[in-house]
């Protein structure tokens, strides 16, 4: 299974356990609370698609520009460094994301019940 | 998604210097070609900038080489009646490239490059820091 699936599943199921916790104490509140986890885990996750979609695009456009230059088609080595850079910084923010994600989710695991 | 703001600019700035980089190579490597492709000595060409139009902003410019123009000027002539290029005279058109000035052409360019490079790399460290924020 794929982690970010994962961890997207995970942020939408701990949204809707935070607005039961407001409206009101005990189960039943928990219930009315799904759909809206729903809608916000389909939204979620098409977001989280959309970012990983893109920092893909910039990776492969990266090692397009290496391409280039290693096989001698252009000689714009700087336009292949700016294309990887991009890249690495587009994967970084993937990263940080992701370490929020997981932080948050601790942050709830440690919880006092 | 663009995290290196203005880096389209830089990007063809980089590639404007390199041409005009090419271009004084090309100078000083025919400094002494009395035979150009047309039949005459060489002429030393210059490198002219433009602006483009680049990104989705309107008020943003890029920066391209416009045209690869040849120098008019006269070179000098020599006394060699034995150069195979002398005319009945004894005399040699040599091309019209001086040295200092195509040394100060490349210093000025590469320099340019430089300044380029840094500001490529500091938008990039400027983004690095930005994703530290949250830290």
């Amino acid at each position: 299974m794929n982690p970010l699936q994962k961890l997207d599943e995970m942020a939408g199921s701990l949204a809707p356990g935070m607005s039961a916790g407001i409206k009101g104490p005990g189960l039943g509140a928990a219930s009315p609370s799904m759909g809206v986890g729903g809608a916000m885990r389909a939204e979620f996750s098409s977001f989280l698609n959309k970012a990983v979609t893109e920092v893909e695009g910039k990776m492969r456009a990266a090692e397009v520009e290496k391409q280039k230059v290693l096989t001698g088609e252009t000689n714009n080595l700087h336009q292949a460094t700016i294309a990887a850079s991009e890249a690495g910084l587009a994967f970084s923010l993937m990263v940080e994301v992701r370490n929020k994600l997981v932080e948050s989710y601790q942050e709830m695991i440690r919880m006092q019940v | 998604m663009n995290f290196l703001t203005g880096i389209n600019a830089t990007s063809g700035a980089l590639s404007a210097e390199q041409t005009r980089m090419d271009i004084v190579a090309q100078n000083i490597a025919n400094a002494y070609t009395t035979k150009d492709i047309d039949g005459g000595p060489y002429k030393r060409r210059m490198v002219t900038f433009e602006s483009t139009l680049s990104g989705v902003n309107k008020a943003e410019r890029g920066v391209r080489v416009g045209k690869i123009s040849a120098d008019q000027k006269p070179g000098e002539v020599l006394y060699q009646p034995g150069h195979p290029h002398a005319g009945p005279d004894g005399l040699v058109q040599m091309p019209n490239v001086q040295m200092p000035v195509e040394m100060v052409d490349l210093m000025s360019a590469s320099r340019a490059y430089e300044a380029n490079l840094s500001v490529a790399r500091n938008s990039r460290s400027l983004a690095l820091k930005a994703l530290t924020i949250g830290k």
